[in-house]
């Protein structure tokens, strides 16, 4: 008797916890059965391979997470990434200076596009949909009429700014570390600041946040930029690391950021999510495209599977949603 | 007063003063806008996207949004040749005409069965048709064979390609089917206020799923007339064709909240787009340029309708 009911009680715990971590346990899950079907998956190699590939658009999820907690969609860090990718090549950052003023231009760029968004999208989360896929559209113009439609690329590009694309620390890639401290200063942000707080609360219920004194326009106003400056970091990044890149790049890409941050658990309603969840969204997207390259699928097949995966993530979140009520 | 009510009604046509507005600048500023030849052309060019708009105007009255036609325009080109070389045209036509109403099914039965909401589903399923379009055409663009297909969308009736002849058939029909029947009336209401319809008795999941079929339906049409405009099957064909259908119903007063909203507003929406674009092209405005406009304006009319949404509340 005592046994079952503690076991009772136990159980009751461990589902609770089981709940809070979904992205984690699919992301084992996944881990163990891609480990057991091919030999090669488990090796350092393609482990840092896949941690490497998922930290541009694993950044901008980080940023987009804040976004989608504020309760609004952005879905021009596609074209806001491909921009700041195509500043850092075209400034030919090939000293100290230009680099830094590269990078500098390339990061304010980024802010300025959440600042825009934010702004106009303001309180109203019905237009953020639509209003961002114009904005990504603007960027994307912008982008090409800068570039003249051209192949943009950089030789000899400034020692330190290559090292954030290409360099190792140790043995661990550079972007992935970067996207980690990314990770841990988004999650301390979240979970530690009275924004933090602001931002579950704006989402979650923006009528009950303003009443309760919130600025809800200035709260998302913040996380559009959050989620735009992320992008050029991602940018960045790409930059750093090809040193060469078509004027489209980038455009189209928020998809895969949104699949990203829904498999992590965040609500597409607003006030729910964390970058730990986040976190573990991006690894599962990035380990199944890996298993699926490792597999020999062609990009036609990889594309359809992300299609359905996102499709079946979000049904399932919702159905999960729909219960809990 | 008297002016008041004048800016009222300048406000309530608005898209109408912009049509007009746009014409006696294409007037001005262009030569050949006003030619036979260049009036063909703007017909033409309008026609497909206007059908497909014309299917939106159902889902966004409805209170959703379809971001999945452009990748289903690819998907309907590729299997319309594809099939056109392997058997005849067509069997081309009618798998093409089959194919895009299972997608509109199963975008309506995943919004009103599964719960999930309009945009994701239908950007889900965006990823998911690009890839299946893709993998059926080997990432190949596929030429045509058979040459009546080819002169079917411009084929002229008294001087009008077909195409356009197609998009004013739909125009009149779905206008008449919302304003004058009861189920197309019942689309305002489900748009409108869901909660009451469903009260009220009507059976408002039915209705938009019907309202995805036919816009899937459309897109089908469209994105067939345009295969035989260009005679090619490519998996990578209208890219931003789902951007301009947006813009074309939201510019013609419908609104994005649902509930609000006329096909003929939409028709003049699209003219408003296709006057526009072919005025950029005459004056000699690079795509990379009209990338950006196209942006702005998509971003200008959400906020115009917001303002005018706000008004009504």
């Amino acid at each position: 008797m005592d046994i079952t009911s503690r076991k009772k009680s136990g159980s009751g715990k461990v589902t609770l916890i089981l709940k809070e971590n979904v992205p984690w346990i699919m992301l084992l899950v996944f881990s163990a059965f891609f480990a057991i079907l091919f030999p090669q998956f488990l090796t350092f190699r393609n482990i840092t391979n896949v941690l490497r590939n998922s930290a541009m658009i694993g950044t901008i999820a980080i940023g987009m997470t804040f976004a989608m907690i504020a309760g609004t969609f952005d879905l021009s860090v596609g074209s806001t990434m491909g921009l700041a990718a195509i500043i850092t090549i075209k400034m030919q950052p090939q000293t100290g200076g230009t680099a830094l003023a590269a990078v500098v231009i390339a990061l304010i760029m980024g802010a300025m596009v959440g600042l825009i968004n934010g702004l106009v999208v303001g309180r109203y989360r019905i237009n953020s949909i639509i209003t961002t896929i114009g904005i990504e559209y603007v960027i994307l113009g912008i982008t090409l009429v800068y570039s003249k439609g051209q192949h943009v690329w950089v030789e000899d590009m400034y020692k330190p700014l290559e090292f954030v694309g290409k360099g190792k620390l140790g043995t661990f890639p550079f972007p992935i570390i970067i996207f980690l401290v990314a990770a841990a200063i988004g999650q301390l942000l979240l979970s530690k600041t009275r924004f933090g707080c602001q931002l579950y609360a704006t989402g979650g219920n923006p009528i009950a946040a303003e009443l309760s004194g919130i600025n809800i326009g200035k709260v998302r106003v913040i996380a559009y930029m959050i989620s735009g400056f992320t992008a050029a970091v991602a940018g960045i990044m790409i930059a750093a690391r090809t040193q060469n890149l078509d004027p489209s790049f980038g455009f189209g890409q928020e998809t895969d950021v949104l699949t990203c941050v829904l498999l992590g658990g965040v609500s597409l309603y607003g006030g729910k999510g964390s970058i730990f969840g986040t976190l573990a969204g991006v690894l599962i997207l990035y380990i199944v495209s890996n298993a699926m390259t490792l597999s020999g699928a062609s990009y036609e097949l990889q594309l359809i599977c992300k299609g359905l995966i996102f499709l079946i993530t979000v049904a399932a979140s919702v159905s999960w949603q729909k219960k809990g009520k | 007063m008297k002016k008041n009510s004048f800016f009222q009604f300048l406000l309530n046509k608005r898209s109408l003063v912009i049509l007009g507005f746009l014409l006696v600048c294409a007037g001005v500023f262009t030569r050949e806008f006003f030619t036979v030849s260049n009036l063909t052309n703007v017909m033409l060019q309008i026609a497909t996207d206007g059908i497909i708009a014309v299917g939106a105007t159902f889902v966004i009255i409805s209170g959703g949004i379809d971001l999945s036609v452009g990748s289903l325009v690819a998907l309907v080109s590729v299997i319309t040749i594809i099939l056109q070389t392997k058997f005849n045209t067509p069997i081309g036509i009618i798998v093409s005409i089959a194919a895009g109403i299972s997608v509109g099914l199963l975008n309506g039965l995943l919004i009103t069965r599964v719960g999930i909401s309009p945009f994701v589903t239908t950007l889900g399923m965006m990823t998911l048709i690009k890839g299946i379009a893709l993998a059926v055409s080997d990432s190949h663009s596929h030429s045509g064979i058979d040459p009546n297909f080819a002169r079917l969308a411009d084929y002229p009736i008294f001087g009008i390609p077909f195409a356009a002849i197609i998009f004013l058939l739909f125009v009149l029909a779905a206008n008449a089917f919302l304003v004058k029947t009861s189920i197309g009336r019942g689309y305002y209401a489900v748009g409108g206020n869901p909660e009451a319809s469903w009260l009220a008795g009507l059976n408002t999941n039915r209705y938009i799923l019907m309202a995805y079929v036919f816009c899937s339906f459309c897109t089908a049409i469209g994105g067939i007339l345009l295969t035989s405009r260009i005679n090619t099957g490519s998996p990578i064909i209208a890219g931003d064709t789902g951007t301009t259908v947006v813009s074309a119903v939201l510019l013609g007063g419908t609104s994005m909240a649902g509930g609000i909203g006329t096909v003929y507003g939409t028709f003049i929406g699209v003219l408003i787009l296709g006057v526009l674009k072919n005025m950029m092209n005459l004056m000699g405005i690079g795509g990379y340029y009209q990338t950006i406009f196209l942006g702005l304006l998509l971003v200008i009319t959400v906020l115009a309708d917001r303002t005018h949404f706000n008004q009504h509340k």
